[in-house]
């Protein structure tokens, strides 16, 4: 009954879907071995009962699976954590089934497992594959023992390389996540840092700088005094070099750190920035979901679950409201938030279909002036109807995401 | 009708103090004592009625109540309490306010002492030839010290002091004592009943229901409802007065003003400044018509372009500039447009007080929201073809080339001060270009200085630098003299090579380069790092004198965003977006608000 068809390819960029009607569901498996320096995701570094917590997974699906419209079908399925590949293959076996029981899976949806290089061997990925996953995120970080030890990372380079060799075996698809921009790393360093993760040959890469988010590790120590991260500048300059490094490697660069081979982009995380709604399940998982009430201003709302494993846990097997918050999202909200996270990706904004959808809220004029002006600035390029980031684009992504905020206050009409 | 109140039983009065000392709770209290308020009213401190005043403890208009007292010899008194505005800005308001009074009492704090501030008020009062009654107040306090503070106030003020009245305002001690002090101590009014009516103008403002009101002082003949009567500045108009009254506090009703009285009326003017603090009232009929003395025409002075900050705020903007003008007569603003800013106001105000009270009266009561560039005195410019032109702002001077002569406005001030100041009051006046005029000893212990001063060098920080080389007690008053030649430049400030007409300023050649070098620091500190190098130039003509950069920062973009992240960081971006929304796009260039007031700030 279950597939294990790869995904299919994703169009081409030149062709990207203008309207993202396809659905997708997020699984959170919060537990981890042990807490990294760098991560403020919810995780949770205690004994956990893998047959729990997917009943919880399976009951708080049934009650809330209802909300996810799914005109077009699932087309992504994405197991994150926390450290999901300590989750029994059988019961991530189970839960997949039971979606596929219940909702529209479609063939060659995409079904990723983010998977620890520590927690991993070439057995336990094969049963994986064999329950219906077709991708694997692997976390490497790093290939160098000096980076690893500094992200708090407890496996080896060795260990990374050789997972990364058990996961292309399988036959899924391979992607790997690479952190760069550490203190005092020169650009030898980071180079070398690729070029390892390069020679494995993965499908995707997505090469991200190191920000130190509040409330982890690394930030405590950066308080300290112990730990001084690279300045911004200096991690512009490496940001350069690896999207050119990776380019000329044949990756295309297709988000501002997400970077694959031609065909291999991800579905579901392009899916975040395309604005189509999503389920989350497991403690503290967010969705985005549309309001189907006959509302005149609230058009989705997006809902964070109780955090806390065990509480979720004993939520959703009592059958309470598991959400710790909603958050209405207007419409004016809506498309500020469509605007602020589109041009993270190389797709970029389809005026014609933009503009069939939006142009009753939004003054047209006013809207296309902003664009313009970030045109002017060389940060985007339009192509036809297509209103792209540059290169320059992604390195001031967020100075793109605040201009075309105030579009949206500017341009909005208010009915 | 009834008889008319005798003028021999009028006192009118105003209250000096320092801002502590408790001028406000001694007014209650005398509010209360003669039943004019309960005790729960006067907890507001009814006589300063704006917000402004009182967070800022300055009274900017003038206001008078007329009291009901009984004296211990058993006489009715008619007492009008005048409350004056407390500024240099406003020293010609409180000029006219005094002259409305025959007495004041001065009000000391026991255990402080005389405040310089104090004596500002002190010496405009003695000019009006006032009789000043020394009240020692808080003297419930520990730390209170009566008798050195008599003899302080008979060597700094210089008056005696044996009479000084002993009161505790908070607990109510003494009041009484003031009363008496007040009726026997003070000389009644003057004036002809019989004469034809005249009266001055203390104050005037405007009420949206009635027109502009006219707190007058009746100095001759009566005033009645239904009286044409004309103004000294304005024989063209006449008016018809509608209501006449007193506030005792609450405004009431009366049938007339006497000689002699205070009180307000309203003759459906429609602009204030057709009623200007100072001009004198006449009977429409009368014969004579010599007007009061001491009228000036308070014009601007300081001149600053205020803007929204977004274009879309104009009209609002305009809106509550008009109706601030309304209640204001030394505030005029006519249209600006600015390359930098767009269309605003240029402002003209009497100082840089003024400029800040109608600034925040703006944010606070229309919520507006303003870019305010640097404050400017008016420059006189003679061109080649001869013609002259007022220059209110800078960035309107002419060219080099077709600009013959350029005169900045001068004062002169007059410094009043304890002695052992008189070295650095000096030394900083002529630091600021003044030329003394005057020293004169009054008595052994004060001295008063005059000096004509550039008005630019006084406009921005004199008075804080004078109050702090006087240790605060020195007190300065100035009154526009002229023009005066000097040789002048205009400062520019380019960024990346453009020049940002909103921040040009115009200086003394021999302090150009220094400011311009502050300037360009300054505004390094102010402009935040963009997404290319920002140039900030100084230049006077093609020169330039002065150059810093801003370096541009290389990245801006969160490395990850995924289905969890997108509430948190829509929320983050959208906190950056109202803070960008108060910057100013100059070009490609977004300049933070405070650096249009930068050139303000050169000297911090």
């Amino acid at each position: 009954m279950i597939s294990t068809a790869l995904p299919s390819v994703f169009p081409e960029l030149d062709h990207p879907p203008a309207d993202i009607e396809d659905a997708a569901i997020y699984v959170h498996f919060p537990y981890c071995a042990h807490k990294c320096s760098y991560c403020d995701f919810n995780s949770h570094a205690i004994a956990h009962e893998d047959k729990l917590y997917a009943d919880a997974i399976i009951q708080e699906f049934d009650q809330r699976s209802h909300l996810l419209p799914t005109p077009k079908g699932v087309s992504s399925i994405y197991f994150g954590g926390g450290t999901p590949s300590r989750w029994a293959p059988s019961q991530v076996e189970r839960v997949i089934q039971h979606l596929h029981a219940s909702v529209p899976i479609n063939h060659g949806a995409e079904l990723t497992l983010e998977v620890n290089p520590e927690s991993a061997t070439v057995e336990r990925l094969e049963q994986y594959r064999q329950a219906g996953i077709n991708r694997f995120s692997i976390g490497c970080q790093s290939f160098s023992s000096e980076y690893l030890t500094q992200l708090g990372r407890t496996h080896s380079a060795e260990n990374a390389r050789t997972v990364v060799q058990a996961a292309r075996s399988t036959g899924a698809y391979v992607s790997l996540d690479l952190i760069y921009g550490l203190p005092e790393q020169s650009d030898d360093g980071a180079l070398r840092d690729l070029h390892q993760g390069i020679a494995l040959d993965p499908h995707h890469i997505s090469a991200y700088t190191l920000t130190i988010e509040p409330e982890t590790v690394l930030a405590r120590r950066v308080r300290l005094g112990t730990f001084r991260p690279m300045p911004d500048d200096d991690q512009a300059h490496l940001i350069e070099m690896v999207s050119e490094e990776l380019m000329k490697a044949g990756y295309h660069r297709y988000e501002v750190s997400s970077y694959a081979k031609r065909g291999y982009v991800a579905r579901h995380n392009s899916l975040y920035w395309l604005g189509g709604y999503y389920l989350g399940l497991g403690a503290g998982a967010h969705s985005y979901l549309p309001e189907n009430e006959a509302n005149q201003t609230i058009v989705a709302y997006r809902q964070g679950n109780e955090r806390a494993p065990d509480r979720y846990i004993a939520k959703a097997l009592n059958h309470d409201a598991i959400h710790q918050f909603q958050e209405p999202i207007a419409l004016r909200t809506a498309l500020a938030e469509r605007v602020m996270l589109v041009f993270r990706s190389a797709y970029g904004l389809n005026m014609e279909h933009w503009l069939q959808r939006t142009s009753t809220h939004l003054n047209v004029d006013v809207f296309t002036h902003a664009l313009e002006n970030l045109r002017a600035n060389g940060l985007l390029t339009r192509e036809g109807s297509w209103w792209r980031p540059t290169t320059k684009g992604f390195l001031y992504n967020d100075f793109i995401a605040v201009t075309m905020l105030q579009a949206i206050d500017d341009a909005f009409v208010q009915m | 009708m009834a008889a008319d109140f005798p003028i021999e039983r009028i006192r009118n009065f105003s209250i000096i103090a320092h801002i502590d000392h408790g001028k406000s709770t001694l007014a209650d209290r005398i509010l209360e004592f003669t039943g004019a308020l309960s005790e729960r009213e006067s907890e507001a401190q009814f006589l300063d009625k704006m917000d402004l005043e009182r967070e800022r403890g300055i009274t900017i208009k003038a206001q008078a109540v007329r009291l009901a007292y009984t004296s211990k010899a058993g006489d009715v008194y008619q007492l009008n309490l005048i409350d004056t505005p407390g500024h240099v800005d406003f020293a010609y308001e409180v000029s006219r306010s005094l002259a409305a009074c025959e007495g004041a009492l001065l009000v000391v704090d026991a255990a402080q002492g005389v405040e310089a501030q104090t004596l500002a008020n002190v010496y405009l009062a003695l000019e009006q030839d006032l009789e000043i009654v020394p009240v020692i107040n808080k003297i419930d306090l520990p730390s209170a010290r009566p008798d050195e503070i008599r003899e302080e106030i008979e060597e700094v003020v210089g008056l005696p002091a044996d009479e000084a009245v002993l009161t505790s305002a908070k607990t109510g001690i003494g009041i009484e004592d003031v009363l008496e002090a007040v009726v026997h101590q003070m000389l009644p009014p003057e004036g002809d009943r019989e004469a034809s009516m005249k009266a001055l103008v203390m104050d005037s403002w405007y009420d949206p229901y009635r027109g502009v009101i006219c707190l007058i002082r009746v100095v001759s003949g009566r005033l009645r409802v239904r009286e044409a009567i004309q103004f000294g500045t304005n024989w063209q108009k006449s008016f018809e007065v509608l209501e006449i009254g007193c506030f005792t506090p609450h405004s009431k009703g009366l049938d007339v003003l006497r000689a002699g009285e205070v009180g307000f009326f309203a003759a459906s003017i429609k602009d204030v400044r057709d009623a200007r603090v100072g001009d004198t009232v006449f009977a429409a009929e009368a014969e004579d018509k010599e007007p009061l003395p001491g009228f000036r025409d308070v014009k601007p002075m300081v001149y600053a372009g205020f803007f929204p900050i977004h274009n879309s705020g104009y009209e609002a903007l305009r809106d509550a500039l008009e109706k601030l003008r309304l209640n204001d007569a030394a505030f005029s603003f006519e249209l600006e447009s600015s390359q930098a800013l767009g269309f605003g106001f240029r402002c003209g105000f009497l100082g840089l007080l003024h400029m800040n009270i109608v600034q925040e009266r703006l944010e606070r009561e229309f919520g507006a929201e303003l870019i305010t560039t640097s404050p400017t005195t008016v420059y006189r410019a003679t061109l080649a073809d001869g013609a002259v032109i007022m220059i209110h702002n800078p960035a309107e001077l002419p060219a080099s080339d077709v600009l013959e002569t350029l005169e900045e406005p001068v004062v002169m001030s007059r410094v009043h001060t304890p002695a052992e100041y008189v070295g650095a009051i000096m030394k900083l006046c002529e630091d600021r270009r003044g030329i003394q005029k005057g020293l004169e000893y009054i008595g052994e212990k004060r001295v008063l200085l005059s000096y004509e001063l550039p008005f630019a060098e006084v406009v921005y920080d004199f008075f804080d630098k004078m109050k702090t080389v006087s240790r605060g007690y020195a007190s300065l008053d100035y009154e526009p003299t002229g023009y005066n030649h000097a040789p002048l430049v205009r400062l520019d400030v380019l960024l990346n090579g453009d020049r940002v007409d909103a921040l040009s300023i115009i200086v003394h050649r021999d302090r150009a380069y220094e400011r311009g070098k502050i300037l360009t620091q300054k505004l390094r500190q102010i402009i935040p790092r963009q997404q290319f190098d920002v140039a900030i130039q100084a230049a006077i003509g093609a020169k330039i004198i002065a150059r810093e950069t801003v370096k541009a920062y290389r990245k801006d973009v969160t490395a990850k965003c995924y289905g969890g992240d997108i509430s948190r960081k829509r929320k983050l971006l959208e906190r950056q977006k109202e803070g960008k929304k108060r910057m100013k796009q100059v070009g490609a260039i977004e300049v933070p608000q405070e650096a249009f007031l930068s050139v303000l700030k050169v000297d911090e």
